[in-house]
């Protein structure tokens, strides 16, 4: 190494570096990161229900084939009080995927109050598998709630 | 950590991607404060450190063990994020953290971003022969502001600067004598 500026040199080996520890910052992020992996899983297992039950409805009507659980809901769901089937209906294909929305828009958005400025910062990060998986769920269970809406219309 | 540990931890993190947090919290430190060194701001510290993490999390599976610790390729990516940072001016990092479920927040138990960022800046304060050689790296080209503060302030023999940097030693040691030198003339 070059010897012409030792007394520099001996000056930055000296020099007293702070050492920092922000560990607010370090349990935001480890959450973060982390949480956001989870609530993409989470939210495929949410939409994989709604999704096998349009694939049962969609089989009968192409195909006349009928695979549970669609066919036990077309055998047992006469069977049950009106309040249980409309429970059902709505928490399978509309709650689930809205959950799934839910837990994915938290997943993407980050909020940061400034007291000082009184702003609301609201930043979204452009994380891709959590953006499909809500575009997915929302047509999902707008899909349903139009359909649900349609019958209540066409039916009084 | 020996290398086998970690190339060990590197492969239950590919089963298993929560075990990340065991790696995150091993490093953490170290690239807050690489990152903290090379720019001395708090919240552009913040924002790049997210997202040499949030890189580092996506791109793990990729990583092939070939002697190089992690830590190196962090820095690796810490590296890249600051250069990002001083060719757009304005560094837009890509990472927005997530909102945190309250319960998660009392858990923690810690102090507001507000109170960190105060208390770095009385740790600041305290240290005036650091910021202001850090003031005048800053003023020097890239490659001599990384491997000078990763010799000076991050303690890092040549041959771990060369291994970070995936340069020759004889290139390090040039860089950093062209570095002080240039320095010199600044001081």
């Amino acid at each position: 190494m070059n010897n012409k500026s030792p007394g520099l040199k001996q000056h930055l080996e000296n020099i007293d570096v702070p050492e920092v520890k922000p560990l607010h910052h370090q349990q935001q992020l480890k959450l973060t990161i982390l949480n956001a992996k989870k609530s993409a899983t989470i939210s495929l297992w949410l939409l994989v229900v709604p999704f096998i039950v349009l694939f049962g409805g969609l089989m009968q009507s192409a195909f006349h084939v009928m695979l549970p659980p669609w066919s036990w809901l077309v055998k047992y769901s006469p069977l049950m009080p009106l309040w249980l089937r409309l429970a059902i209906f709505v928490s399978v294909v509309i709650v689930l995927p809205l959950i799934a929305v839910f837990i994915n828009v938290l997943g993407i958005l980050w909020f940061k109050y400034d007291k000082a400025e009184h702003v609301l910062q609201i930043a979204v990060r452009m994380h891709k598998t959590n953006i499909i998986i809500i575009t997915i769920a929302g047509i999902l269970a707008l899909l349903f709630i139009g359909h649900t809406i349609t019958e209540w219309i066409t039916n009084g | 950590m020996t290398p086998e540990e970690e190339e060990y931890l590197i492969g239950l993190i590919k089963i298993e991607s929560s075990e990340f947090g065991v790696l995150f919290d091993l490093h953490y430190h170290a690239i807050f404060n690489y990152v903290f060194h090379r720019l001395g701001d708090y919240e552009l510290s913040r924002d790049i450190v997210s997202e040499v993490f949030l890189k580092a999390f996506i791109n793990i599976r990729s990583f092939k063990y070939k002697g190089i610790p992690v830590l190196f390729w962090l820095y690796r990516i810490a590296n890249n994020e600051i250069q990002q940072h001083f060719r757009k001016k304005k560094y837009l990092p890509s990472y927005f953290g997530a909102a945190i479920n309250p319960t998660d927040w009392c858990a923690l138990n810690m102090q507001s971003d507000e109170e960190e960022k105060n208390q770095l800046e009385k740790e600041l304060q305290q240290h005036e022969n650091f910021v202001l050689m850090q003031q005048k790296i800053k003023l020097l080209p890239l490659n001599y502001q990384e491997v000078i503060v990763l010799r000076y302030f991050e303690q890092k023999t040549i041959k771990e600067i060369a291994l970070i940097k995936n340069k020759k030693e004889g290139t390090v040691k040039s860089l950093l004598s062209r570095g002080i030198e240039k320095l010199k003339t600044l001081v």
